[in-house]
């Protein structure tokens, strides 16, 4: 998956690349809104309204800057918006945690878990549903061990070799 | 030993600590040696940050981009083939072509898609607001509150999910537990008529009972049930996980809903708390002697003029606006 994508100034943006787009960046962008307003259905909102705007400016948006840092960056504001205006009726009703969100170190996260993603593919199969099962599903060792008739020692093994592999991919 | 070995052996006790498996005692040892070795500390910095990441990938896949996708596509203006004035019938008999074409995935995008879709979200912001479900229930919500239900409940249970506080009325219905999530407490019910007070900034979730049965739980421990009948009041503390029982309930509790005020030899302190919760002012005490002087009265869908009233004369008050606040100065009573 590529990382730096901006938009070709010559081209309009039509429908098929701004779905493209949102594919892309829909997932990082609401989870990071959901660190922030903690609301699911408010961190949609605001990441929706964010390409509704894109979408309205496709033509004058200045597409120099890296369109990644601009989606980031509206997500961010947005949500701060929503939380001041949760303010203004309600001082505690809903959940929030404003605070300082660095939009750069936000992005590079993203940027990781692209790797992380290409990289768990890269695991031996056995090796990265117990892993899997672990980190995703939440199970024990002893519960893998169980549902994949198995020893826990293996398991061990398993889940150490799979973050070995994960950290050799991601250092390089 | 080897130090290959070794190395694996470190490997090995880095990620059963990561994924919380080391028993207390290795978990100490595990310290110790970090404390004792900055190169491990550093390593094991490393691989926290490459887990915690695989967490954080872990929370996107959750998103089923097909119908994330369809909901965007109502929200833009002007798009083409399947705008949003027409999409209704024709957009889903086209969903449903696609999903047989297709095969279960799609079908199964399209029913989560609906179901998204099919979200209901009230807010009561300045003033309370009367909302009726669509099994007959119904929820008068209190200010700065929320509910968020789904528009057609399921056959086997009514969901709904509070913020704030509400009184329900809840349409009898044996085979369709009716159950409130707020926040951290969980109230299920038949069919009876209560009041639910969740706001978040409570230390307490409170339920007023009015007729019928409740049952209340904990989230955290969902083993532990109490039972509440007509006239009775219960709490789920949030600090110490206690649920208690209160036989007989407080009329004012529901205040906000009926415009019922009962006072009995209550403060003025009382009085002015209450009258700000139901009338939603601002009533602020300026002589601080004021606050403990008794009052008796009931006030029944009375105006807040009219309450005022009352107060100025009992207690022989001075009562002055500036802004959104409304002052009661006066020499105090004896007691």
């Amino acid at each position: 998956m590529t990382i730096e994508k901006r938009l070709d100034p010559d081209e309009r943006m039509d429908k098929d690349s701004f779905e493209k787009l949102f594919r892309e960046y829909f997932p990082p962008l609401i989870s990071f809104a959901r660190k922030i307003l903690v609301d699911e259905d408010d961190a949609r909102e605001v990441v929706q309204n964010v390409f509704v705007s894109l979408w309205e400016k496709r033509k004058e948006i200045d597409l120099s800057t890296s369109l990644k840092s601009y989606l980031f960056t509206s997500v961010h504001n947005r949500s701060l918006n929503v939380i001041r205006d949760r303010k203004k009726f309600s001082s505690e009703e809903l959940p929030d945690k404003a605070g300082d969100w660095d939009v750069s170190a936000q992005i590079e996260s993203m940027e990781l878990e692209e790797k992380i993603n290409g990289a768990l593919q890269a695991l031996p199969e056995k090796c990265r549903k117990i892993f899997e099962l672990n980190r995703f599903d939440g199970l024990k060792y002893s519960e893998i061990a169980a549902q994949l008739k198995i020893s826990i020692k293996t398991v061990e093994n398993q889940m150490s070799k799979a973050l070995k592999i994960l950290r050799e991919k991601l250092l390089n | 030993m080897s130090e290959e070995k070794q190395h694996s052996d470190f490997n090995n006790l880095v990620t059963r600590h990561l994924s919380g498996e080391l028993t207390p005692g290795e978990e100490r040892r595990f310290q110790e040696m970090l404390q004792q070795d900055p190169k491990k500390q550093s390593r094991v910095d490393e691989y926290r940050k490459i887990w915690d990441s695989v967490g954080s990938a872990a929370d996107r896949r959750s998103y089923d981009l097909d119908s994330e996708w369809d909901l965007m596509q109502k929200k833009l203006p002007g798009i083409e083939t399947r705008s949003a004035s027409s999409r209704s019938l024709l957009f889903y008999s086209y969903r449903i072509a696609a999903a047989l074409v297709v095969g279960l995935l799609f079908a199964f995008a399209w029913i989560y898609a609906t179901r998204l879709a099919g979200t209901e979200k009230v807010v009561a912001e300045n003033e309370p607001v009367k909302v009726l479900l669509e099994d007959g229930t119904l929820v008068m919500l209190n200010r700065y509150s929320r509910i968020r239900y789904k528009k057609n409940f399921s056959e086997s249970e009514r969901n709904v999910y509070l913020a704030g506080e509400a009184w329900f009325d809840v349409s009898g219905d044996p085979s369709r537990p009716f159950k409130i999530d707020a926040g951290s407490a969980m109230v299920e019910v038949l069919g009876t008529s209560f009041n639910v007070n969740a706001y978040k900034e409570n230390a307490a979730v409170e339920i007023t009972v009015e007729s019928g049965v409740v049952a209340l739980t904990a989230k955290l421990d969902q083993q532990e049930q109490i039972v509440l009948r007509a006239g009775n009041s219960g709490t789920y503390n949030k600090n110490n996980n206690e649920l208690k029982l209160i036989p007989s309930s407080n009329p004012n509790k529901i205040s906000w809903k009926t415009r019922e005020l009962y006072f009995d030899s209550s403060s003025l302190e009382e009085v002015t708390e209450l009258v700000n919760r139901v009338y939603n002012t601002n009533l602020v005490i300026v002589n601080q002697e004021l606050a403990s002087c008794p009052i008796t009265v009931t006030f029944r869908d009375q105006t807040l003029e009219a309450v005022l009233n009352v107060l100025e004369l009992t207690l022989d008050l001075e009562i002055t606006r500036s802004g959104d606040e409304i002052r009661l100065d006066g020499p105090g009573c004896e007691d």
